[in-house]
């Protein structure tokens, strides 16, 4: 009976550490991530372009490209995003008379992508897009009237894993304006594709104004 | 039948020595009990947020010396991830971003002189959980065998400081959908036979 006590008083003891049960205690502190939407655009320089056709010269040739008609543009952005370029009106309207009207695509542009961000090329983080503008950072395009649609689209996301967004070091861009001077190969190509000089169209002497909208769109 | 009666009481003390505790555990947070990363400028987007020492908890392990059931303890953090998607999950359901984005740090805020916390590296948090820290660096070790709970800590006296971080590269933000995503952050502490 003694020795049967002895190894029951053993057991309790070892059953009472083996069989301890797991304690825990825990808390829980609630996690919020909260992204907010940026998307902004801003027209850094150059943020009114003037050609003065005071001269022969230029009613034959135009108006070549240089430093004082570029526009800055640098633009921020939390996502992906797309940019879409054209005029306000479907033609430049004189201020003298409006009936007096002047092709859009007399104004040329290239861009020149100053960007952080990869761009222009397949498979870059920003791309510009097949058939609209597609070659304006080598040739200059004729301006378009602004549609909102894919007629007017400059710049998309390229799809590239780092994606498009940044800040402004990372997205900008210069577009390098000219008029009347009949740059051939475009992919929306100026003077109507026709070579035709500002003399040969012989338009009335006036102001011929529009604005140019840069839109960006999330995506 | 003297015999059997001996028998009798013999089982009835073992089984209430069965389910005996000889140690109890507790949890505290003292500051930082809410935690909410807000992204509202491109910097925010491209180096991310960081908390430190946002969160601060108490750790209170007692293994009863008389009665050292317990050999181990460890402090736990997960994501709650109610839904079970894996993601932070957007007001709207259909917007997630990883929980990866988000990392912590456990560091020692005072006392807690038996608490490892391996350095204090970040670690991603996830569904999973993670162990922060735990009583492998007890100063009274070389433990006895299998016990590494020879100091037992007191909720006012050891505490850890947790510092959290979200959206820092390579785990930016940068192109998610803007949203409120939310979710609970769970830790636990648990001692161990």
């Amino acid at each position: 009976m003694k020795k049967t006590l002895i190894a029951a008083c053993l057991g309790m003891a070892i059953s009472g550490a083996a069989f301890a049960q797991p304690v825990s205690d825990r808390a829980v502190i609630p996690l919020g991530v909260t992204l907010q939407q940026i998307l902004r655009v801003h027209v850094t320089n150059g943020g009114n372009i003037e050609f003065v056709f005071n001269d022969i010269n230029d009613y034959k040739n135009g108006i070549a490209n240089s430093a004082f008609y570029d526009s800055d543009v640098v633009l921020a952005s939390s996502t992906n995003w797309e940019m879409h370029f054209g005029a306000e009106d479907a033609t430049l309207l004189g201020t003298d008379d409006p009936a007096n009207t002047l092709a859009l695509n007399n104004v040329g542009f290239t861009i020149a992508w100053t960007g952080n961000n990869t761009c222009c090329a397949a498979a870059s983080q920003v791309t510009t897009v097949t058939g609209i503008y597609d070659n304006s950072t080598a040739t200059a395009n004729g301006l378009v009237q602004y549609t909102g649609g894919a007629a007017d689209l400059l710049f998309t996301d390229g799809g590239n894993v780092a994606g498009s967004g940044g800040d402004i070091t990372d997205n900008a861009f210069t577009i390098h304006w000219e008029c009347g001077t009949q740059v051939a190969g475009g992919t929306t190509p100026m003077n109507n594709g026709a070579g035709s000089s500002i003399l040969a169209q012989s338009p009335p002497a006036d102001r011929y104004v529009t604005n140019v909208f840069i839109d960006i769109n999330a995506l | 039948m003297p015999f059997k009666k001996n028998i009798f009481y013999i089982l009835l003390l073992s089984s209430s020595s069965l389910f005996s505790q000889g140690g109890s555990i507790r949890l505290a947070v003292y500051s930082g009990g809410s935690l909410n990363f807000v992204f509202n400028t491109i910097s925010d987007y491209k180096t991310g947020i960081t908390y430190t020492n946002w969160t601060q908890l108490g750790l209170e392990v007692v293994d009863d010396v008389a009665l050292p059931d317990y050999s181990t303890w460890s402090l736990t953090i997960e994501a709650d991830d109610a839904d079970a998607d894996g993601f932070l999950t957007g007001s709207n359901p259909i917007n997630t971003i990883s929980f990866g984005a988000i990392e912590v740090q456990a560091n020692i805020s005072s006392g807690c002189a038996s608490c490892n916390v391996f350095g204090s590296p970040f670690v991603p948090l996830s569904a999973v959980p993670t162990i922060l820290a735990d009583g492998s660096s007890d100063v009274d070790c070389p433990c006895p065998p299998g016990d590494q709970i020879p100091t037992n800590l007191g909720i006012t006296t050891d505490q850890i400081f947790i510092t959290y971080r979200c959206g820092v590269p390579p785990n930016r933000l940068m192109g998610e959908t803007a949203d409120y995503y939310a979710d609970d952050i769970v830790f636990t502490l648990e001692m161990q036979p």
